[in-house]
């Protein structure tokens, strides 16, 4: 008697097993979406807006220099914080002929927050007193800086 | 086999004579089954898996926002002929079509066109299958400030009769 009723038990798991079998071969089946989003960059602008320093007047310059900032402008996917450097320039003023050093710095980049909205980092340019004073005359001083940001 | 009081005890049946029947009709239904090819031959469609069915959109560049779309094929049919087979697609895991993932919780929409039955919607009869396609939409707008990882959903698909 009990082992017919293992028997039966026996039988009757395996008939669950042949059911469950079946159903899965009904008329549905399931599709996966998929799709992904990269982590990356861009500035805004092949250039951007000039950090003027203005006249430098050798006889009243204190004793901070002179120095301004601008804003580098940038989109980056969210919650993505970009690394910005120079590649090139930042260091010379220059006319063409006579020329001022000068240093060229960033901050700290504020994280991206999706591409339909800009972010920025800090960039100050900045000439010692000593340097504004030992420059020679003229008004067309400039530099181009290159920058590279990652991601 | 006498009882006590002498009179013949009726023969009982045995365990197996009793269970017999149960038994046969039980082995005959797994043989039964067992017996059924592996399309269904009946006059409910079913779906043929060839490979991973997908509806993978790729890389959604922000940088890039252009309307991205996708297509995935499936093969149905194995029913009856010349029934009007008919696949209906439903909303997804959230019911609002969209893909889940970033930083866990966020979310990227997408649309889903009309399924095309190559061939047209009359099954082709048991144990033969006719492709269909449907086409997913990604709109630029709909990840222009995404967050970075992967994203994912699940569609049912399910074909009538």
């Amino acid at each position: 008697m009990k082992a017919n009723h293992h028997f039966l038990k026996a039988v009757a798991a395996v008939a669950l097993i042949a059911s469950a079998g079946l159903a899965n071969a009904g008329g549905t089946t399931s599709v996966d979406v998929t799709a992904s989003v990269p982590g990356v960059c861009k500035f805004t602008s092949a250039t951007m807006t000039a950090i003027a320093l203005g006249a430098m007047d050798p006889a009243t310059v204190g004793a901070a220099g002179v120095s301004n900032t601008g804003n580098i402008t940038y989109n980056c996917t969210k919650g993505l914080t970009p690394a910005i450097t120079k590649t090139g320039g930042g260091t010379t003023l220059t006319d063409g002929t006579k020329t001022i050093p000068y240093t060229f710095s960033l901050g700290s980049p504020e994280a991206g927050v999706g591409f339909a909205t800009t972010s920025k980092v800090v960039a100050t340019a900045s000439v010692t007193q000593a340097d504004v004073q030992a420059a020679a005359a003229g008004t067309a001083y400039k530099d181009t800086v290159t920058l590279s940001i990652d991601n | 086999m006498l009882s006590a009081s002498g009179k013949p005890r009726p023969r009982r049946p045995t365990m197996i004579t009793k269970l017999l029947p149960v038994h046969a009709w039980i082995v005959a239904a797994l043989f039964a089954a067992a017996a059924l090819p592996a399309h269904s031959s009946g006059s409910n469609c079913t779906f043929r898996a060839t490979g991973t069915i997908g509806l993978a959109f790729g890389i959604l560049d922000p940088r890039n926002l252009v309307t991205k779309t996708a297509t995935a094929t499936i093969e149905v049919g194995d029913c009856v002929s010349q029934q009007a087979m008919s696949i209906a697609v439903d909303q997804g895991l959230r019911g609002n079509r969209t893909m889940m993932g970033g930083l866990g919780s966020d979310l990227i929409a997408y649309s889903i066109g009309p399924v095309t039955i190559t061939g047209g919607a009359a099954a082709p009869g048991n144990a033969v299958y006719r492709t269909a396609t449907f086409t997913g939409t990604v709109q630029g707008s709909a990840y222009a400030n995404a967050v970075v990882g992967s994203y994912s959903d699940r569609l049912l698909l399910t074909v009538s009769p």
